[in-house]
């Protein structure tokens, strides 16, 4: 009978360790058959050298599998058919293939993501690699044909084949002048590039083809750029034609592009004599700011060559404006600067008159009123579309970094640098983007601005405004500390931050900001004390309730007072929240924090005072279903008015993401008023559709998850009443 | 020459603590699935990367294999752990199964495309690599069998070739005597080789 695989492993454990005499000799204490005998010594006999043999098999298969490509030349796939591999970068791979178009036989660059990486960030990149790749439409630059996906699930672009010789090759035997011409026409094509916010990155000979026809072609933009996955992304150009902060591992700019033609210039007319050689010296200075501010001016220059004109040292025209008028600025250092052109200089100049603007606003003490939280809306009020804000938001950053560097050892650029990261805090959330970057980056601005503040001893200033941007900042901070669960640190900045403007609540009696202030910042010292419990939380914020109309005697606008209102009765309820014989007076809280939050919405509708509304409506609904106290005719009349102000046309900054969450949360309320009617069924169908709003949210913040897990315990208590 | 690479560096808090999220997800305790894989994919990636590091691959390799592992767990959704060692061992079954669906797929390209074309068949044989792809799916298919007839030393084979773990590794997670597993590796080693030669 033959041994079993257990029993064969078991003896062979015995023996494997022994020397092939002993084996035999143990071998033979053991009664088998002919069979297992046989197997067994094969076993050993195979055992030797296994280890290794085995892990070759698989190392091998694993290289094979880490260097396939996705695509193989001779397949079929959808209508293509693909020919022959034209490069690899990056992620990505191109493949040179035939497809018919009408009948017509035609060629084209098809470029897949190496693996199927679809996760919603990349897919985001590669839809912006798309969209990208798509506005370039220029002569010299190889198009899109079209983009898509394949079966499968394969994203691909599909662009303009092109046939033709590498530059370095087509030059050879080319008189100067002819090589000259053609480098500028490859200025010309990646000067076009720029004006649509598209670097190349990999400018080198390999990527510029000669077409029979003599006129280049650019090939493989962005061919590493937006897949690249920081740092597995290798060789971010190629060494010789990379600028130096290129490979420092930099973020690409458009001096990097000039440098690649510098040096590329260098390749093609290295000996065209002095001037040529100074043309090229300037493009690939190290430094930034001693290169070609632009490709235009580089392009231009070599035009003048051509022309046999003088060649211009330092450029001229828009280059060399733009230089004297950032040169004019104490802020801006021109080294690290982004030059973009024309646009910029537009942003800048932008820039500054909004800052005019507010030191020439007509009433001071409004626009010093507005605190960091309606600084957004003041610059939603000035720029209007969302993409201008967003190009504002990236021209303050990069201010800020040059800011950052001129302000060393300078205090009255530090001063200006801590108003700066308040005002890109602001413009962040203006721009309203809800990524988790975002918020990093957000929180980092708004660390290093009160930290600045703290050093300068802002909290002690003369200047009511410094004071304020002080409270302002340590708002806000204390604010994304909570948010990132920090909550003894957040505490601690608040009371700081909270006896210093009650200092000044008390140097300036007068003062309605001071007083805005010291309010809000009481916020936090009630929600403290209801940690302990609830009556003195109570008592608190009875206080700073009895001091609200002294906001409107000190001259407080609307506005502000009536966003106190809102936020010190929500404030009220909640603090009493969740005990039930208190319910009459949360309700009377709840009630008025409604009524504040209509009357702030009557006199403004912004997307600060929208919210507002919304997230009351939402808490009073939530709260009276949750008592059982369902007030039926008030329940639906705020739930229809959410649902109006949701529907208008006039909703401000409609496309904003926020705007979603609201509307799943207004899908919650509706589950909500159903259970409060014990309608289970038309509850289901709510929630239903709010989960799948939710599953649609990507990436997923905090609350989605949190209004998941609020559904599911609603829905469990409903479950449980029945 | 070693063509397993060790996990030499593989902290024991970070096991026990995606062991923990792991429960905590499956449980819906919300919050708990995207920080599992959030923490997840460092740790992949850490195996991936060691057991690229002796082979030249280039980082980006190491990249894809672990997004792809990291991919199908999602897909698949939460594997039931119940420690460390089973933790191990799915993502061993995944990193095998990632390999098999890869050489599958290949040897089908290549079929169709023998056949219109001679040379480039030729040119595989040149390889030397060529082979690997078929050689890997006898191991795959012959580790089915022998988990069916000697499951411990299957799973043991399937750690070490495909997890990357050392024997000590081995015997630490399944928490048994490493000479123990010595031997069963050893065995199973020697059955494949054997059942594969056979074949």
């Amino acid at each position: 009978m033959p041994i079993s695989a257990i029993e064969e492993a078991d003896l062979f454990a015995r023996l494997v360790e022994l020397e092939d005499t002993d084996r035999v000799a143990v071998l033979a204490e053991f009664d088998l058959d002919e069979e297992s005998r046989a197997r067994l010594l094969a076993l050993l006999g195979f055992e030797n050298g296994a280890e290794d043999e085995l892990g070759l098999s698989v190392s091998g298969a694993m290289r094979e599998w880490s260097l396939a490509g996705v695509l193989e030349a001779g397949m079929r796939v959808g209508r293509f058919e693909v020919v022959r591999e034209l490069g690899r970068g990056g992620m990505g791979e191109v493949w040179m293939v035939e497809f018919e178009e009408q009948g017509v036989r035609r060629r084209g660059a098809l470029k897949v993501l190496r693996r199927h990486l679809m996760e919603p960030d990349q897919a985001a990149l590669w839809d912006r690699e798309r969209r990208l790749v798509a506005r370039l439409s220029h002569p010299y630059i190889a198009g899109m044909i079209e983009s898509g996906t394949l079966e499968g699930g394969m994203p691909f672009l599909l662009m303009e084949y092109v046939e033709g010789r590498r530059l370095d090759d087509a030059v050879e035997g080319m008189p100067i002048a002819g090589r000259v011409e053609v480098m500028r026409k490859v200025c010309d094509a990646v000067a076009a590039a720029h004006r649509q916010m598209v670097v190349h990155r990999d400018l080198k000979p390999g990527n510029v083809l000669i077409t029979s026809d003599g006129l280049p072609k650019l090939v493989d933009f962005g061919i590493g750029q937006a897949l690249d996955l920081g740092q597995s992304y290798l060789g971010a150009g190629t060494r010789a034609y990379s600028s130096p902060e290129q490979l420092a591992g930099e973020e690409p700019t458009m001096a990097m592009d000039v440098f690649s033609l510098g040096r590329m210039l260098e390749r093609v007319a290295g000996e065209g004599g002095e001037e040529l050689g100074s043309i090229a010296r300037k493009a690939t200075a190290s430094a930034v700011g001693e290169r070609y501010e632009t490709v235009g001016e580089l392009e231009a220059d070599l035009g003048r060559w051509l022309e046999k004109k003088p060649v211009r040292a330092f450029g001229d025209g828009v280059g060399y404006r733009l230089r004297c008028l950032v040169r004019r600025q104490p802020w801006v250092t021109v080294g690290g600067a982004v030059a973009v052109g024309l646009t910029f200089v537009a942003l800048v100049v932008a820039w500054k008159q909004y800052e005019q603007a507010q030191k020439r606003a007509a009433d001071l003490q409004a626009l010093a009123g507005v605190a960091i939280f309606d600084l957004d809306e003041e610059v939603r009020k000035l720029q209007g579309s969302l993409k201008a804000r967003q190009m504002l938001l990236e021209t303050a950053t990069k201010y800020l970094a040059n800011l950052e560097v001129a302000a060393k050892g300078n205090a009255v650029l530090r001063a200006e640098l801590a108003d700066a990261y308040l005002k890109t805090s602001a413009l962040m959330s203006a721009s309203s983007a809800q990524s988790l970057e975002r918020e990093d980056d957000s929180f980092d601005l708004a660390e290093k601005g009160y930290r600045l503040r703290e050093e300068l001893g802002q909290f002690d200033a003369k200047d009511p405004k410094i004071r304020k941007g002080y409270a302002d900042s340590a708002r806000d901070y204390a604010q994304k500390l909570r948010l990132k669960r920090r909550i003894a640190e957040s505490d601690k900045i608040a009371e700081r931050a909270q006896q210093h403007i009650e200092l000044w609540v008390m140097e300036e009696p007068k003062s309605w900001q001071a007083l805005d202030h010291f309010l809000f910042l009481e916020n936090n010292k009630t929600r403290r004390l209801r940690l302990k419990g609830i009556d003195l939380a109570k008592e608190n914020q009875q206080k700073v309730v009895a001091r609200l109309p002294e906001l409107k005697q000190l001259g407080a606008p609307e506005r502000s007072y009536w966003r106190q209102m809102v936020i010190q009765n929500s404030l009220m309820a909640g603090v009493m929240g969740g005990v039930h014989k208190l319910a009459p007076e949360i309700l009377d809280s709840m009630t008025k924090a409604v009524q504040a939050a209509e009357q702030l919405y009557r006199i403004e509708q912004s997307v600060l005072t929208t919210r507002l509304l919304l997230t009351t409506y939402l808490e009073y609904v939530e709260y009276t279903v949750d008592v059982d106290m369902v007030i039926f005719g008030e329940n639906e009349r705020l739930i229809r008015r959410s649902e109006e102000i949701l529907r208008s046309p006039e909703l401000p900054d409609k496309d904003a993401a926020f705007w979603e969450q609201h509307r799943l949360e207004f899908l919650i309320m509706r589950g909500w008023a159903a259970y409060g009617r014990k309608d289970d069924a038309e509850m289901g169908r709510w929630f239903a559709e709010c989960r799948a709003g939710l599953d649609r949210v990507e990436p997923k913040p905090f609350w989605v998850h949190m209004r998941r897990g609020q559904i599911g315990n609603i829905e469990k208590q409903a479950k449980e009443r029945k | 020459m070693t063509h397993i690479i060790r996990l030499s560096n593989y902290n024991k808090e970070i096991l026990t603590e995606l062991t923990t999220l792991i429960a905590k997800a499956r449980d819906g305790e919300p919050g708990a699935e995207p920080l599992l894989f959030e923490r997840i994919y460092p740790e992949l990636h850490a195996i991936a990367r060691q057991r690229m590091a002796g082979e030249m691959y280039a980082a980006e390799s190491t990249e894809s294999l672990v997004h792809e592992c990291y991919l199908r767990l999602k897909k698949g959704g939460l594997p039931e752990v119940a420690d460390r060692g089973h933790f191990f061992a799915v993502v061993s079954r995944i990193m095998r199964q990632i390999l098999v669906d890869f050489a599958r797929m290949r040897m089908a390209q290549r079929r169709d495309k023998r056949l219109e074309s001679p040379i480039d068949a030729a040119d595989e044989l040149r390889d030397g690599q060529a082979e690997k792809l078929p050689e890997l799916l006898a191991i795959d298919q012959q580790l089915n069998l022998l988990e069916q007839v000697a499951p411990e030393a299957a799973q043991m084979v399937e750690l070490r070739f495909f997890g990357g773990l050392t024997a000590e590794e081995i015997a630490e997670h399944l928490k048994l005597d490493v000479g123990h597993v010595r031997r069963r590796l050893r065995y199973g080693q020697g059955w494949l080789r054997r059942a594969i030669a056979q074949k």
